[in-house]
């Protein structure tokens, strides 16, 4: 037996222990585990690797604390109870439409940043009182949100783990928007129609209307929504006329967004909310450094390796099985993490099929990573925003429309070069 | 350049949020969790990695 | 402060204190890797220059660097060898710096970048797990070379964009290729530090005439260009000459066009920026691939990979590999080997700007007597 394997399991036994023995946070157990991996390879206690490690999500640490200081910002703001207000007057007898325009409402910051977590942060947040209010379950909504939130990361134009994985192969980001369209648009409705439409058909209208907070609009008029106006032309600007506009990128530009919000809607205390907010994040916080502490030990004592190269080894059916299973599961660390370990190879083991077609099923594959606990950067913020502690609740709605959407990737897979004929 | 200078200054924002909330943590497990996430914060906010 | 010291503030501040000693650990280790280990030029130097003087703009960063010019008084062309554009690539380094410390000219100018983005041998990529430094037993004893990062430190250049625009043609990569030296070509003035760096590089070869310009590399065995000359249109057919040569002596290259449409490469854009005849040298290093088992320093010396031998086995390889590795040793020999073949026959097409470096060993000539000795 490879030393290896043993290592992968001290590191997963200690793990478990302390986060379900022990109840410990999970950032902590993931700290520990790595520690363990290390002393099981000899390595002792390397403090360069475990603090190297913890720079591997700097970047999007910094985006869920300013995407959480700007939700709270909007929220105490008064803009987020009116836009539900609004949805909910608008269009709540198309019920069709409603889906329809709530999907891509969601999926609309994903598709310009290609994040998960400022999608379900953003968007997500702004349509879940909504959703709820209308009748539907709140894991039902976070389901939902988090489905859309990875559609919409998924999505063209901005595809992060596309790129990640076409870079590994030096392969230029171009023409993957039709078959990423081809990759989210039909499922995202598809899954949403399913999840939602029928708790939709029978709304209760005078009932919600009761229900319904202040109207700020009617106090603030457009200037409530000025923080969102702002944050989503700046984001949009970027990519569209990057000439123009200098690329802030987007923690600046959720920090300019809280900061306007300040002066557009009710009153509130900017610390209190910007800590509120890292305290809310805090457990995902420390997830994401332990989790880069935890591959960096694995790399360092090949346990990466030989997961990547046991996911390799299944012979021609089974690589397609041990695909829509492994890069899902290893976007438990993380999707982008999945894209780069094994988006790549898997890609290049499929070299001389349609690579665009193959790449962007791939990214779908790494983007249901998302909803993998630990990490579930998706769906445990999804949860967050709808109100439901236990994340698992929302890991089961979310668990079909996940699976049907591991078979569309995989079917993108084999018949790619057919897709490649007319996408 | 500016931008640089510019996100030192939320790294900084957000490592000030990180120390208050050690203190304002409920579980002792959750002070630790941030105080060792303000050490990435604190080694790019004196360019150190 | 007996605010502070209250009961419940005890854990919290011993947390901290936790913390402020394992970051300053880490923080001792990760700015030991700022200190730049001498090299020893051979006699046949004539001058340092500082890379900004192609780029003033580069003057004080830590994108600054050393070009080396070793001139016969000779006649001749210029040679152009750069090593380190991507400084977790070693025998790319290695093989500049062996030149850098060994050679002779008899004709023409050779002009050696051996740490082509400096700011990259600053720092490691994070959950790579590779260590900081190789050592060598040299033959005036131990000396400890800097294994560093693909990709610029961010210190010196941060944040990333999520996307990353390539200047002048827009083509788009992920945010953190923004930060690598070998898709930045051809660069200019003002920007960010590394497109700062790619500019100076392409005024340098237009400014110095260079005629041949190498850019040395190492990839993953998996990747399917990998032990290969890659070559702009220019310089095929002194690239195709050349490897066929050295198939006859056993040494086996693929030729690699440069792809037209992939934009910010080394020989891409300084086949159209410039007249040098551009060349990119790849070898096989277990060290960089996703496939890898332990990543340590032995595995970047000896090249040995138990993975890497289980994925030969099925086929996923763009190499032979088998138990005895692609050591450092054998990966550098390639690139002096291929390096002084594409030399000579530039030479040989173009007479009036021959350029003969000596004092270098031949392929044989280096496995036999070993890397240590050239140190």
């Amino acid at each position: 037996m490879l030393p290896e394997i043993t290592y992968f399991i001290i590191m997963l036994v200690v793990f478990i222990l302390a986060a379900m023995w022990w109840k410990l946070p999970i950032g902590i157990s993931l700290i520990l585990a790595s520690i363990a991996g290390a002393l099981a390879s000899g390595d002792g206690i390397p403090i360069r690797h475990l603090v190297e490690g913890t720079f591997a999500y700097l970047d999007p640490i910094l985006i869920i604390a300013t995407a959480m200081i700007f939700m709270g910002a909007l929220r105490r703001s008064g803009a987020l109870g009116s836009i539900s207000r609004l949805i909910i007057i608008k269009l709540h007898k198309q019920p069709f439409w409603l889906v329809i325009f709530i999907t891509l409402f969601i999926m609309f910051p994903g598709m310009i940043t290609g994040l998960s977590t400022a999608t379900v942060l953003t968007t997500g947040a702004l349509v879940a009182p909504a959703l709820m209010m209308l009748g539907i379950p709140r894991v039902t909504v976070a389901a939902i949100i988090a489905m859309s939130a990875i559609y919409g990361m998924i999505a063209p134009p901005i595809n992060i783990p596309a790129m990640i994985i076409g870079g590994g192969v030096d392969m230029p980001y171009i023409g993957f928007e039709l078959p990423l369209l081809f990759a989210t648009l039909p499922l995202a409705i598809g899954v949403n129609l399913s999840l939602g439409y029928k708790y939709l058909r029978k709304i209760d209208i005078e009932n919600i209307q009761t229900k319904l907070g202040e109207d700020y609009v009617a106090k603030y008029g457009i200037r409530l929504f000025l923080p969102l106006i702002i944050v989503v032309v700046l984001m949009l600007g970027i990519r569209i006329l990057p000439q123009y506009f200098p690329n802030l990128g987007v923690p600046l530009i959720f920090m300019i967004g809280s900061l306007v919000a300040l002066i557009c809607g009710e009153k509130f205390n900017f610390f209190k909310i910007s800590h509120k907010a890292i305290q809310e994040a805090l457990p995902v916080i420390g997830i994401l450094v332990g989790i880069g502490m935890f591959i960096q030990i694995m790399t360092l004592n090949g346990v990466r390796g030989m997961l990547v190269i046991s996911s390799l080894s299944t012979p021609s059916v089974w690589r397609y099985v041990s695909m829509g299973v492994m890069i899902p599961l290893f976007g438990a660390v993380s999707a982008y993490g999945s894209a780069s370990v094994l988006g790549v190879p898997f890609l290049l083991a499929f070299l001389g099929q349609n690579e665009i077609i193959v790449g962007s099923a791939l990214s779908l594959l790494t983007g249901l990573g998302d909803l993998m606990p630990p990490t579930a950067l998706a769906g445990i913020f999804a949860a967050q925003v709808v109100g439901e502690e236990n994340y698992f609740k929302v890991l089961r709605v979310t668990l079909i429309p996940a699976i049907a959407t591991a078979l569309w990737a995989l079917a993108m897979i084999f018949f790619a070069n057919q897709l490649g004929a007319f996408l | 350049m500016i931008l640089k200078i510019i996100y030192q200054l939320i790294l900084l924002f957000i490592s000030l949020l990180l120390v208050y909330d050690v203190f304002k943590e409920k579980t002792r497990m959750l002070q630790l969790t941030a105080a060792l996430a303000l050490i990435p914060f604190i080694l790019r906010l004196l360019m150190i990695k | 402060m007996t605010n502070l010291l209250k009961n419940k503030n005890i854990f919290p501040i011993l947390s901290l204190l936790v913390a402020a000693v394992i970051g300053t650990i880490a923080a001792n280790q990760f700015l030991f890797m700022r200190k730049e280990q001498p090299l020893h030029p051979s006699p046949a130097l004539s001058k340092i220059e500082k890379l900004s003087v192609y780029n003033p703009n580069l003057t004080g960063t830590h994108g600054d660097t050393d070009v080396y010019f070793f001139d016969s008084g000779n006649p001749g062309g210029t040679v152009l060898i750069l090593g380190g554009t991507h400084p977790n690539e070693p025998a790319g380094f290695m093989t500049a710096y062996l030149f850098l410390e060994n050679c002779e000219l008899s004709a023409g100018r050779l002009l050696i970048i051996p740490r082509a983005n400096a700011s990259a041998f600053t720092h490691n990529d994070p959950m790579e797990g590779q260590p900081q430094f190789i050592t060598i037993d040299g033959k005036n004893g131990k000396r400890q070379f800097r294994f560093g990062s693909r990709i610029t430190n961010p210190i010196d250049q941060w944040p990333d964009p999520e996307i990353y625009l390539h200047y002048p043609s827009g083509q788009k990569l992920a945010g953190n290729e923004t930060r690598n030296l070998n898709r930045s070509y051809p660069g200019k003035p003002n920007g960010s530090l590394t497109v700062r760096v790619a500019y100076a590089i392409v005024n340098l070869i237009n400014t110095e005439h260079v005629d041949v310009a190498f850019d040395l590399h190492e990839a993953a065995p998996e990747y399917p260009v990998v032990n290969a000359i890659v070559a702009s249109e220019r310089s095929q057919d002194i690239a195709s000459e050349a490897a066929m040569m050295l198939e006859f002596e056993g040494i086996r290259y693929s030729l690699e066009p440069s792809p037209y449409n992939f934009h910010g490469l080394s020989h891409r854009e300084w086949q159209d920026e410039t007249r040098t005849f551009p060349i990119l040298l790849e070898t096989a290093n277990p060290v960089q691939g996703r496939l890898r088992g332990r990543s340590d320093e032995a595995l970047i010396i000896t090249g040995k990979d138990k993975m890497y031998l289980r994925a030969a086995a099925l086929g996923e390889l763009h190499v032979p590999f088998d138990e005895n590795g692609i050591p450092l040793e054998m990966r550098v020999a390639r690139h002096v080997a291929a390096v002084q073949k594409i030399i000579a026959t530039f030479s040989e097409y173009h007479p009036e700007s021959a350029i003969e470096v000596n004092g270098i060993p031949a392929y044989e000539e280096f496995l036999e007597n070993g890397l240590q000795n050239y140190f």
